[in-house]
């Protein structure tokens, strides 16, 4: 071996190393790779011998082969790679390793990447394997090669995404028990997405030229810049997951999280921008608002004490940056975030005149009651349940409690105006179908917000501020704590300067 | 004599229990220290701790200075930690299992393949290098774990039970490689529940029982506050009975009792006084074949400093 490929091969993550050299020699590739080779292969030949006389059906052939083995591929994609993947991580913890990989000096970042990055390698085996009998659907009639190439590019988009996925589901499980539960889900929602794709590809190759292609080249545009934003936010929550409790692990996933506001925010402009609809705008906004609530609840909730081993580091030169302090851990902290997150999301109604609207002001709509409304559900489901959340005698336990109570609250606020309802006047809805109920305004396009149309979304922003405040005082004794430690920091390291002197 | 490991204050809980109740212990370098204790009395939770893969609730260990809570990744460079069972890779052969933890230390290039060739030669797993890992004996399986620890030549040792489910000889082997290591300067802090083993090659032994220390020191030491005076034995290849008598008339000796063909003696003179109870041995004609400090008995300081209590 050359030394420049010796360098290089030193340089490579050692997880990677390992993961590939196992799972080329385990049972499960080699098994699953000769099966889903066979499968293309007979597939394939099947597709061939039916190619009729007809000039329809050799019109088609192309569509029909590609079709075929592309669907065969994405259940690779979003099947067998990915449960590679989480076997791969799931056996860490059964076989006993993961002490060993955790103190042998890397760091849970490395670990999670390496593992990533060897699943992403056997997917790419798969690709080089499948890459003939793809090919060959181009060489045939029918497909448009652009529509054919745009949809595996998308494919792989989601392969790499699916994997990080399963990575999660294996890591966040603690026991056997645990582990079983979060690896069916993943089958389950893998088997459903896979469905979708599948019928949606099947929806565009057949009927390509029915799509406009500025139309379809936005969405898969956005696709592939969506899906490594969220890909990103998976693997911060995994690192997260896999590092200690005492360590900055949520500084990642407060990165992501704002990337993935950003992206929302350049996303929601540039369809506005092309299309000039009102409703894309405010439509927009509004699942960006659920986007960034769900995707921040992890932050929002942790523990507002600091860890030793973070409370140590705060001197350090990365820590005194400007705005550094969103990224340290705490409920308190990831709250401001969030709040910034919401306001980047905000923004794109600054293009609103601008973009030649017939109308002379955003806050005369009558459509924007419906964004209106979203972020103060937003709100009033987040404060006071994060801020509780993050309250330092809180247990792990209850705070993933109130975590998946915070992201079922708008069902369970539904529940409880669905079942007042009944009891206040059955058959009527007189609840659900008025303004008392805090949803009343999502959905409704005609209506403008204010309090007299929607008294129960008021209420509910109302208990929304409560918890801004709670999270303000936490913030404010959080300062406090940080400052003392910054100044004992400094103390001993006059000390040691002393003594060194 | 430097302090490797020092742990002070430790305290950790699960819930309502106290697993480790304010434990502190040093370890030196160049010694090999025994963490004993009943199951379940926090053994495993204070070596956890000190190798970086706990947190305690309160406490700190220093090894070398360095605190494994506050700059765990500096620590870590300076720490080896066995744990009581090797996990195993399938489909890995025992060169590659130590070349992707010499990978993960750091190791690049030549300098990978000379320290693991130097490892699997101290180990004694040269001609296994080819073999798949999870088709090694307990004993090879337990040598490739040792070697594993000490690929990044850590100062301190923390072994986790290395010898449960050995036989005689692998055991016997891996007390000589302990030896041998501590020899070389390392510090080794190793827990095991044969007390035996740990009584011919440590040096000092930390005896922890429901979360606390129940007694810590050399074993000298430890041996002077069981008995106030020195013990010694002594074997001779005349009759027991004459050697016996012999004993008993030396002023220094207040104790006799039997042991393996000899006797185990206490004895209250010093250097002098032993020196002059061989001489007069000799000069009676008793031709003493042994004659040595009496190891202290682990299995009797544990039972007396223990109280049997589990947590």
């Amino acid at each position: 071996m050359s030394p420049r490929l010796q360098r290089l091969g030193d340089r490579l993550n050692p997880v990677l190393v390992k993961e590939v050299r196992q799972a080329i020699r385990g049972r499960f590739f080699r098994i699953s790779f000769g099966f889903m080779l066979m499968l293309a292969g007979l597939a394939g030949s099947l597709v061939l011998a039916n190619i009729g006389d007809s000039p329809r059906s050799v019109g088609s052939s192309g569509i029909v082969f590609f079709g075929t083995l592309h669907t065969i591929f994405i259940v690779v994609a979003f099947l067998i790679v990915p449960q590679i993947a989480a076997r791969s991580m799931a056996a860490e913890r059964e076989e006993r390793t993961y002490d060993a990989l955790v103190i042998s000096g890397l760091r849970p970042a490395q670990i999670i990447l390496g593992k990533w990055l060897s699943a992403s390698v056997i997917f790419g085996l798969f690709l080089c394997a499948f890459a003939p009998f793809l090919v060959l659907g181009f060489s045939l009639q029918g497909l448009d090669p652009l529509v054919g190439v745009s949809l595996l590019m998308m494919t792989l988009a989601f392969g790499f995404f699916m994997i990080i996925v399963a990575l999660w589901s294996a890591a966040v499980a603690r026991n056997r028990a645990a582990a079983t539960m979060l690896s069916v889900l993943y089958a389950l929602a893998a088997v459903f997405c896979g469905f979708m794709w599948i019928s949606l590809n099947w929806a565009i190759i057949w009927d390509s030229s029915g799509i406009p292609a500025g139309e379809f080249f936005t969405i898969l545009v956005l696709s592939l810049i969506a899906t490594p934003l969220v890909a990103g936010w998976v693997y911060s929550c995994t690192v997260s997951s896999v590092t200690h409790p005492e360590e900055n692990a949520s500084a990642r996933v407060r990165l992501a999280n704002s990337l993935i506001a950003v992206g929302c925010a350049i996303a929601i402009t540039m369809v506005y921008l092309e299309y000039v609809q009102e409703e894309i705008l405010t439509l927009g906004i509004m699942m960006a608002y659920f986007v960034i609530t769900l995707v921040n609840v992890p932050t929002m909730t942790e523990s507002n004490l600091l860890g030793r081993r973070c409370l140590h580091h705060l001197e350090d030169k990365r820590w005194n940056l400007p705005f550094s302090w969103l990224l340290l851990p705490g409920g308190a902290r990831g709250y401001l975030l969030y709040l910034m997150q919401l306001v980047v999301v905000t923004l794109p109604l600054l293009t609103w005149s601008s973009a030649g609207s017939s109308r002379t002001s955003v806050f005369d709509a009558d459509g924007l009651g419906m964004t209106i409304a979203t972020l103060f559900v937003c709100l009033g489901c987040t404060g006071v349940l994060a801020s509780i959340a993050a309250n330092p005698r809180r247990s792990p336990t209850k705070r993933h409690l109130l975590r998946m109570t915070i992201v079922a609250m708008p069902l369970l606020i539904l529940i409880v105006v669905a079942l007042l309802d009944l009891l206040i006047s059955p058959g009527r809805g007189a609840l659900l179908g008025s303004g008392m109920n805090p949803f009343w305004l999502i959905g409704r396009d005609d209506a403008a917000f204010s309090s007299k149309t929607a008294p129960g979304l008021v209420a509910w922003a109302l208990f929304g501020a409560f918890g801004f405040f709670l999270h303000l005082f936490a913030f404010i004794g959080s300062r406090a704590q940080i400052t003392q430690a910054r100044r004992a920091i400094r103390k001993r390291r006059k000390q040691v300067a002393l003594e060194q002197e | 004599m430097s302090s490797l490991l020092q742990a002070s204050g430790l305290t950790r809980s699960f819930g309502s229990l106290k697993a480790v109740n304010h434990v502190s212990f040093e370890v030196h370098a160049g010694e090999v220290w025994g963490f004993i204790g009943p199951n379940g009395a926090g053994k495993t939770t204070t070596m956890r701790i000190c190798a970086t893969l706990d947190l305690p609730d309160s406490g700190d260990v220093l090894v070398d200075g360095v605190s494994v809570i506050l700059e765990p990744q500096q620590a870590r460079s300076r720490i080896g930690f066995m744990p009581d069972t090797l996990g195993t890779y399938p489909d890995t052969t025992v060169f590659e299992y130590l070349d992707f933890f010499a990978r993960c230390t750091g190791l690049r290039g030549p300098e990978r393949r000379q320290r693991i060739e130097a490892v699997m030669e101290f180990t004694g797993l040269t001609h296994l290098r080819e073999r798949m890992m999870d088709s090694l004996s307990k004993g090879m399986s337990q040598r490739l774990c040792l070697g594993k620890t000490l690929l990044h030549d850590p100062q301190l040792l923390i072994l986790d039970e290395p010898a449960s489910g050995l036989d005689p000889r692998a055991r016997v082997e891996f007390r000589e490689l302990i030896r041998a290591l501590a020899d070389q300067g390392k510090g080794v802090l190793i827990s095991s529940h044969i007390l035996s083993e740990l009584s011919e090659s440590c040096d000092g032994v930390v005896v922890i029982e429901q979360g606390k220390i129940a007694r810590t020191g050399h074993l000298h030491e430890l041996s002077a506050e069981m008995s106030e005076h020195e013990m010694l034995f002594i074997r001779t290849l005349s009759p027991a009975r004459e050697l016996e008598m012999a004993l008993a008339e030396n002023p220094g000796v207040v104790g006799i009792r039997p042991e393996r063909k000899g006797f185990v003696i206490e004895f209250t003179g010093d250097d002098q006084g032993i020196a002059a109870l061989l001489e007069s041995l000799v000069q009676r004609g008793l031709k003493p074949v042994e004659f040595h400090w009496h190891r202290i008995d682990l299995e009797q300081l544990f039972l007396s400093f223990t109280e049997g209590h589990l947590q």
